[in-house]
């Protein structure tokens, strides 16, 4: 996804895109009601007002960002930065305890649980402008995962419960807690 | 799932929360369960249970909503929760679609029970979590598996794999299992 490019009618399709995405994974039919449902949802409504807010960002109207997202945090614990970039198709299971970095990029129909962490730092060697965290497309991303650092996280990776992740992962791999395995194998070997 | 299991299974749950709190059980039980946000937690899962059985299931997901931004706990309607349930703190509480949990289980905080989200998810997928098993704070329940009765799973511990009864669980994230 391209900054740059985020209109208004880009922002709402990202919104239909990930509540057709969340219904089609939790094994639903997309359609009018599961749609509301969807959104009405608390993982739904804080991921729908974050997109609004990334708007919001990009068209850096002041001041109204912050009370929103004094809003989501309130309700739902759920503390994303406007600045992040997060690609369509996006699953939120719930929303609790989510806390992404401004410089989080996000790729293409990513699954995420609850409790999950990216952020550049507290560590040895913090570069507030430069440091970005990339996640490819389709990685998902287990409950209290931890994501810290200047790193890359390649395509269609598996990151178990409560990892702490603080290199980069190539591709195709599955991770949990120290063991690091191809895809292939499935299960953690 | 009528309205009168349900209730009994409320009025079990605080009998349950008044003994372990070494607390007479009577009327007053169930006064403290307004200033109580774990026990509250619970009391709302069983209505939210009770409504999916009996028809309204867009009514339960609701009550669900409710539970998560009062109290961080976001457990489904569809779980299958034994009697004498106990929460110790209601904050980060999940537990998902497909899961049987049986009876005299504590959870303490920030628990996950679910079959996801990993790679090799089947739509047949199940947790089974049996009689009398305490788990910590930060356990992490994720996958298709059998949790043994009378275990133990201590803080932080993550299960992927099926555990046997009486076990003793304490290892982080994929270190090898060891009983004792």
């Amino acid at each position: 996804m391209n900054a740059t490019t985020l209109t208004f009618r880009r922002t709402l399709s990202l919104i239909k895109s990930d509540v057709v995405a969340r219904i089609r994974y939790t094994g639903g039919r997309p359609g009018f009601w599961s749609g509301l449902g969807g959104l009405l949802s608390p993982a739904g409504s804080a991921l729908a007002v974050w997109r609004f807010q990334a708007w919001l960002n990009r068209k850096r109207i002041p001041l109204l960002n912050k009370f929103i997202s004094m809003g989501n945090l309130v309700l739902f614990a759920f503390e994303v930065e406007p600045g992040a970039e997060i690609g369509e198709g996006f699953i939120l299971l719930n929303p609790v305890g989510i806390m992404l970095h401004g410089h989080t990029k996000i790729g293409r129909h990513c699954v995420f649980a609850h409790q999950i962490t990216t952020t550049l730092g507290p560590r040895i060697g913090l570069d507030v402008i430069n440091d970005y965290i990339v996640l490819g497309d389709h990685v998902v991303v287990s409950a209290g995962v931890r994501i810290i650092g200047n790193l890359t996280i390649g395509a269609n990776t598996w990151i178990g419960p409560n990892t702490v992740v603080t290199e980069s992962l190539p591709a195709d791999v599955i991770v949990l807690g120290k063991q690091i395995c191809p895809r292939a194998a499935l299960t953690p070997c | 799932m009528t309205l009168k299991t349900t209730l009994g299974l409320i009025a079990a749950d605080t009998r349950e929360r008044a003994r372990l709190e070494d607390k007479r059980y009577g009327a007053v039980s169930y006064l403290k369960l307004i200033f109580n946000p774990p026990a509250l937690a619970v009391v709302i899962y069983r209505f939210q249970h009770w409504l999916h059985t009996s028809g309204w299931p867009r009514a339960a997901e609701g009550l669900r909503g409710l539970n998560t931004v009062l109290f961080s706990t976001d457990i489904s309607p569809r779980a299958v929760i034994g009697e004498h349930f106990f929460l110790y703190h209601a904050n980060g509480i999940y537990i998902g679609d497909k899961v049987r949990i049986g009876n005299n289980i504590s959870l303490i905080h920030h628990n996950t029970i679910a079959t996801g989200p990993r790679v090799d998810e089947q739509p047949g997928d199940l947790v089974v979590i049996d009689d009398n098993t305490v788990i910590g704070c930060g356990v992490r329940i994720v996958g298709n598996l059998t949790v043994g009765h009378d275990s133990f799973i201590g803080t932080g511990a993550v299960v992927t794999e099926s555990l046997p009864s009486h076990s003793f669980h304490f290892s982080g994230p994929g270190e090898k299992m060891e009983l004792s």
